[in-house]
């Protein structure tokens, strides 16, 4: 079996939330918590980090076990598989919503005249290559694009520096704990992402070390998001904020670099892509693994051709247009996000810890 | 797009579910019909779920007997396929050497077609009767060699002792009498014809069921030159030659170690061409070792082998990969630094190119110069880099900066390629096909022509073909800059093979610039990488220690630190012995 290292996972698991996460809730967080946006992300990291340790305790039981492996050994055959169904069903759907997510992004602010399916299938295309090729080599390349990322992003923090005002975010906690809780949910979505560690717990050449690839990506995105809303709330203030798509890229748009290139974003775009790219072949390797899963296959290469049409597909039938795709988002998938991300594996944690004490046997595969 | 949060959420998120059943639907329909194919199994899961035989039994599926007798088809067919491609050795038939000399000069005579370049001296044994034939080739053998030590000692050669039988005779004769450092005896006059074919003198006497060989070889060879294709600024001058022996020669020279070993073995059923794989026993990893040799199996089955460029198309990993795996050189020096970083080396006999196993991409932007410079010379990797993005980008970049992505060039550079492109009558994207194109000709041109036409060539090419394009406003200035540019980038790579990968998958980038603009150029640099990251070197991962990262070796990849700070070998080689040498070695002024 091929394996990765700590470092692979960390920059593998990042990737696989940052591309979205800096882009998306920034409006929505600012549309539903006001000023305390910055506050709810920080919330919705440590519900990330806790999570990690939930899912780094469930794992450290079954160490060559996945998330769904471990449902079913630890809930039995039957209702296992059902849980690996749903699973299934969740991977495929969280993989056209990414390709649309990009897509959409691609179409409303790069490339206008160029039809989404266009986008869509191309993207999905690449990532089935690069499933057809493996989790290793999905990892180095999410290596190398981390890398590049990382940079491009601290880049632009340091960049606001100058203009940041702190006092934009005051008073904090203006209308109460609600909306901030209310903020912590929708962007659980993408702190509670780094459940997909225990998918690729087997492949860890080093498990003792699989925590530093949990808390490192929450710790990231929680630190750019939380940058970001303090970033825009100085810039446009929290109103304005949640009424533009995308105000981290509207923020960037306004840079120039030494007077002389205006235009700068269309290089973080296709840093964006690059990022993208790992985000949705990850998610289509989980949805390719857990099918695989489903059925107890050997190996998983022909399944990628009737995923990646399945993804594409329902990528470009589910939602009418880019407002759908959001309020989707904000409202709906917010709500099924947790119960895979977060329920589910509390779930299994504490069936099996029952289990334990009881004194039944869980099968083991 | 803001609209209230769940005016009607109930009625969207039935629709959704239906959506979301609707589409998963024709996706399982999609892995209905794919399983028809042979190559899965998919088919025996589907078939106990409608049985009812799912999900209960559904963990012993590896074990059951439809998915076993498939596996067992699979396997079976694996095996034929590679007992296919690994046929057993070619077999020569045996022609055990008879007793009677006429009946030897027979069969050896016809084995090597009587063919009037090889000789057959018959002469008698110092005074005695017994008569010595003597085979060898004319051209191929050192006449002093075989006067002096093989046919003087043995025309006048005399018996000590009175009566002795044949057998005694020919061991006396080769302890005593023949004064040549390498014989060797055969039983099988098929292999003696071999070594007569290779510049040995083969005796052969009457009564003994063995041929003995004599090394008289002296062949054709030219002298120790220059390097032609890797020219240094600083560094030894000599090249390896196309003579196995010299070359093996030139690389003990500079290693003088007991551990360096040549295993040589002969590939090509006509050519019988001799390659040596060379490595460092105590150093290099047994694993890579053993890969190479089970590799180099393969060229047994071939009918000939001229240059190493054939073996390399042979062992290669990827061979549909436009990105060359195996580096070859001509410099011993360069081939020695490589066995000591614990590399396995390659040389052919007939060809001064001897191919480096296993090779790490950065390897195609380095030379010998990056470490006989002083560490600031190493900064030139830099540029390589950059010469290596730009001739595989620039012209794709200029292409979708100018057709697609105008507001991002700043204003006074975008207003002087509009008014030079003013009057150009094609798009940029066929502007600069026709202008990589030429290009490409001429270059082809350059290789192939005799220097003394070469001038007239680069006439046409700068003058003719350049400024007159320009003045009849087929291409614009601009893009004539981007090619020449272009051009200028890819000679910066110092490897021939891999700028070819770059010549190449210029074109490629080039039409997705024109059709996607600058996401298409993302798109092709990301199908690279993936590309790029899966490849494999003899089982060596091909961008390490980029990808899989290893901090502490990017030492020697984007600059060369100093010869003090590198003191392990590259780790990814798995080498025996791991240090380089002592650390600490950082000259420091005298504490006193």
């Amino acid at each position: 079996m091929e394996k990765i290292n700590t470092w692979q996972a960390t920059a593998l698991l990042t990737m696989s939330i940052i591309p979205t996460a800096i882009l998306f809730p920034t409006a929505s967080l600012a549309q539903v918590s006001g000023r305390d946006a910055w506050l709810a992300f920080l919330l919705a990291g440590l519900l990330g980090l806790l999570l990690t340790a939930l899912i780094v305790g469930l794992n450290s039981f079954y160490p060559t076990f996945n998330l769904l492996q471990i449902g079913e050994a630890v809930m039995g055959r039957l209702l296992g598989k059902g849980f690996t169904l749903a699973y299934v069903f969740f991977f495929i759907t969280l993989s056209a919503i990414v390709v649309r997510e990009f897509s959409a992004f691609m179409v409303s602010s790069f490339m206008k005249f160029t039809p989404l399916e266009f986008l869509s299938l191309i993207m999905v295309a690449l990532a089935m290559y690069a499933i057809y090729l493996g989790l290793e080599i999905i990892s180095r390349v999410s290596e190398v694009v981390f890398i590049s990322v990382l940079f491009s992003l601290l880049f632009f923090v340091l960049l606001a520096i100058p203009e940041l005002d702190f006092r934009s975010v005051l008073p904090v906690l203006d209308s109460g704990i609600l909306p901030v809780i209310h903020g912590s949910i929708i962007f659980f979505i993408w702190t509670g992402e780094i459940f997909f560690l225990s998918m690729i717990y087997p492949y860890l050449n080093r498990p003792g070390q699989a925590w530093i690839a949990g808390v490192i990506p929450v710790a990231l995105v929680t630190f750019f998001l939380v940058a970001g809303a303090v970033i825009t709330e100085s810039y446009f203030g929290f109103q304005f904020t949640s009424r533009i798509l995308f105000p981290l890229l509207t923020y960037v748009r306004i840079i120039g670099l030494a007077d002389f290139w205006e235009r700068i974003e269309a290089l973080v775009i296709l840093i964006w892509v690059a990022g993208m790219y790992i985000k949705i072949s990850f998610f289509m390797f989980m949805a390719v693994v857990s099918i695989k899963q489903l059925f107890n296959l050997p190996h998983y290469h022909f399944l990628i051709l009737p995923t990646g049409a399945l993804v594409f597909i329902l990528s470009i039938v589910m939602f009418e247009n880019t407002v759908e795709l959001f309020s989707f988002i904000r409202d709906d998938w917010s709500v099924f996000a947790p119960l895979f991300a977060f329920f589910f594996p509390l779930l299994f944690f504490l069936t099996d810890i029952t289990k334990k004490i009881v004194g039944v046997k869980s099968d083991h595969l | 797009m803001v609209d209230n949060a769940g005016t009607h959420l109930p009625i969207r998120t039935w629709r959704h579910s239906f959506l979301f059943l609707l589409g998963v639907s024709p996706g399982f329909f999609v892995l209905i019909i794919q399983q028809n194919t042979p190559e899965n199994c998919m088919k025996f899961s589907i078939i106990k779920i409608l049985t009812n035989d799912f999900p209960f039994k559904a963990h012993q599926v590896k074990s059951q007997k439809g998915n076993s007798i498939v596996f067992n088809l699979l396997k079976k067919k694996l095996r034929q396929k590679q007992a296919k491609s690994f046929q057993v050795e070619p077999t020569y038939p045996a022609y055990p050497v008879p007793l009677s000399q006429v009946e030897k000069a027979k069969v050896l005579g016809e084995l090597l077609g009587h063919s009037n370049d090889i000789i057959f001296r018959r002469f008698n044994l110092g005074f005695s009767s017994t008569q010595v034939i003597a085979v060898f080739a004319e051209g191929l053998v050192d006449v002093n060699t075989q006067n002096e030590s093989l046919f003087k000692p043995l025309m006048f050669y005399e018996q000590k002792e009175k009566n002795l039988d044949n057998a005694r005779v020919y061991e006396s004769l080769k302890e005593n009498y023949i004064s040549v450092g390498e014989i060797a005896e055969f039983d099988d006059l098929f292999d003696a014809s071999h070594s007569v074919l290779s510049g040995d003198t083969v005796l052969l006497m009457e009564g003994i069921k063995k041929v003995l060989t004599i090394n008289t070889r002296s062949l054709p060879q030219r002298s120790i030159e220059e390097p032609k294709r890797e020219t240094i600024v600083r560094g030894p001058q000599e090249a390896f030659t196309e003579l196995l022996r010299t070359n093996i020669a030139l690389l003990r020279r500079r290693l003088k170690h007991p551990d360096l070993v040549f295993e040589t073995r002969r590939g090509g059923t006509y050519t019988y061409t001799e390659v040596a794989i060379v490595y460092l026993r105590g150093l290099a990893s047994p694993k890579i070792v053993e890969e190479v040799r089970r590799r180099m199996e393969r060229i047994i089955h071939t009918d000939h082998v001229l240059e190493s460029g054939m073996v390399e198309e042979l062992i290669e990993d990827s061979p549909y990969s436009p990105f060359p795996q195996i580096e070859h050189t001509e410099r011993p020096d360069k081939a020695v630094a490589q066995l000591l970083e614990g590399r396995v080396i390659i040389l052919i006999d007939g060809t001064p190119f001897t191919l480096i196993v296993p090779t790490l991409f950065w390897q195609f932007i380095q030379t010998a110069d990056d470490y006989y410079e002083r560490m600031m010379g190493s900064f030139v990797r830099v540029l390589r880099l950059i010469a290596f993005f730009v001739a595989l980008f620039l012209p794709s970049l200029y292409i979708a900066l100018t057709t697609y992505h105008q507001e991002m060039i700043p204003f006074s550079i975008l207003v002087s390629i509009n008014v030079a492109r003013e009057g150009v009558p094609f798009p940029a994207f066929v502007e600069a096909l026709i202008m990589e194109g030429i290009f490409e000709l001429l270059r082809e041109a350059g290789i192939r022509i005799p220097a003394q036409i070469g001038q007239a060539v680069s006439i046409v090419g700068a003058i003719i073909l350049g400024q007159a394009a320009i003045q009849a406003k087929l291409v614009s200035p601009a893009m004539v800059i981007i090619v020449a540019v272009t051009a200028i980038s890819s000679f910066l790579i110092p490897a021939f093979n891999f700028a070819i990968a770059l010549r190449i998958l210029r074109f490629g980038v080039m039409i997705l610039a024109a059709t996607l603009g600058l996401f298409g150029i993302l798109v092709a640099a990301m199908f690279l990488l993936t590309h790029l990251v899966s490849l494999r070197s003899f089982g060596i991962p091909y961008m390490a220690p980029l990808a899989p990262l290893n901090l502490r070796e990017l030492k020697d990849v984007f600059l060369r630190l100093p010869k003090w700070v590198a003191d392990q070998r590259p780790s990814i080689l798995k080498p025996l012995d791991k240090i380089r040498q002592k650390s600490g070695l950082k000259p420091q002024p005298n504490k006193d």
